[in-house]
């Protein structure tokens, strides 16, 4: 506990970034593996490393340019978030619909804490995924920023660049038509698998 | 996940060479962005005064309160270049200022209203001070919107002969010889050649801004036998002896 307060926050790794990148390095080793986690969701394992790679460097050269009222966890998801969509546009053309997920994904996008046999949670995965996809962009997005990474609405707000108040009513949206999506029976036969984390 | 990605990166900076953009870089686009939205609105303001400015020189808004005959002030009477302008200009203040400073936390619907209250109290401030007068009537405005901010004609038009039917100190009523009924706005600037005393009945030549149904007077002066000898259009007419605009020609 005594050694945890004595850690750096990130706003001070950041300042100290600017001169000594051992603790740019320290700032990337805290947050290299959420933002891969995040970036792998809306990407795809593959990419997902390209992503923060780039990220990372792109917060390197701007760092005195971080903007103190944001907290640094925001700033990095904001440049993380928009370099996976301006990546996946530049590679793909488009930004995917279909979110890779995994089981802890599917889990708290559903409620459902009951891990079921394995063909079943494939067959989850893909429900989820393919309800997912119905969403715009933006539900999605503020979806899994909610639910799946936990971020408050005010972070959210700064991440995506939208109005705080309007976060809420989104995610209750957002999780209203994924239910119903979920309980309406799929007519589609075969399910194309998507990946796992 | 890659065990090595934090080396990765630390060996993309060093092998790449880079180094954090220095601070005053930050705060110079930051002062850009400032700027550039003080200037958007200040323009936008300026230009929504300035369409006001030309209705009320048009004599289009007095269009507005005369009832039926004149209900529908018309298309061309419109300050419609000016009026494009200040949406377009609307538009992109609210771009520049959602980007800055974190406006976009607050909702959408908030900031337009604010900005538009901004703009009408700005536009009443550029009218009130005479600001609008200055750049519209004599500054940069003039050439630029000679038109009246509208791209399809002048406001200056013939000169219009008729019949003074009623008069007050600022409108008269006239009836032209060919059957219109036109609204005479009398400004400060209305010229009188032969004197401001002409009586209720007197067959009158106009020159101003035309709008639908309605004269700016720049000059009125009572038709005299001069002007059958000067042909169709008279004095002051267009093709006559003096345009529109440049000093009524002295009173008999």
């Amino acid at each position: 506990m005594e050694k945890r307060a004595q850690e750096p926050t990130d706003e001070q790794l950041v300042r100290l970034a600017l001169t000594d990148r051992d603790a740019f390095g320290a700032l990337v080793e805290r947050y290299e593996r959420p933002l891969t986690l995040y970036a792998a969701r809306l990407v795809g394992r593959q990419e997902a490393e390209d992503v923060v790679q780039q990220a990372f460097l792109q917060v390197y050269r701007n760092l005195a340019g971080f903007d103190p009222h944001l907290t640094f966890s925001a700033w990095v998801y904001r440049i993380v978030h928009n370099t996976a969509v301006n990546m996946s546009r530049k590679r793909h053309g488009t930004v995917p619909t279909e979110l890779e997920l995994d089981g802890e994904t599917v889990e708290l996008l559903t409620g459902n804490t009951d891990v079921p046999a394995e063909a079943l949670q494939e067959e989850l995965k893909g429900s989820v995924s393919r309800a997912l996809s119905q969403l715009d962009q933006r539900s999605r997005d503020v979806l899994l920023l909610s639910v799946v990474e936990g971020k408050s609405y005010s972070e959210i707000a700064d991440i995506l660049m939208v109005a705080v108040n309007s976060v809420g009513p989104t995610v209750s949206r957002a999780k209203s038509k994924l239910r119903k999506q979920l309980e309406t029976p799929s007519r589609e036969a075969p399910v194309a698998e998507p990946h796992t984390l | 996940m890659d065990e090595n990605l934090k080396d990765k990166i630390l060996g993309q900076i060093e092998e790449q060479h880079l180094e954090p953009t220095p601070g005053w870089w930050f705060r110079l686009v930051r002062a850009l962005k400032h700027s550039a939205v003080a200037i958007l609105f200040a323009l936008t303001a300026l230009g929504l005064a300035g369409s006001v400015y030309i209705l009320v020189e048009s004599g289009t808004l007095y269009d507005l309160r005369l009832g039926p005959r004149w209900r529908r002030p018309g298309l061309f009477d419109f300050p419609w270049q000016l009026l494009v302008l200040v949406v377009l200009l609307g538009v992109l203040s609210f771009i520049v200022l959602r980007r800055t400073a974190r406006l976009y936390r607050v909702a959408r619907w908030w900031l337009v209203l604010a900005l538009i209250v901004a703009v009408v109290a700005g536009a009443g401030g550029a009218y009130a001070t005479n600001l609008t007068r200055l750049t519209f009537h004599t500054g940069p405005g003039r050439e630029l919107f000679r038109h009246g901010g509208n791209p399809f004609g002048g406001m200056h038009d013939r000169a219009v002969i008729g019949i003074v039917v009623s008069r007050t100190a600022r409108q008269w009523v006239v009836d032209s010889l060919t059957g219109e009924r036109w609204l005479v706005i009398i400004t400060e600037e209305t010229y009188f050649p032969a004197g401001s005393d002409i009586p209720v009945g007197t067959i009158v030549r106009v020159v101003g801004r035309r709008g639908k149904s309605t004269i700016t007077a720049l000059g009125i002066r009572p038709v005299t036998g001069m002007d059958d000898l000067m042909g169709q259009g008279g004095m002051m007419g267009q093709g006559g002896m003096m345009g529109p605009g440049i000093n009524i020609p002295g009173a008999p």
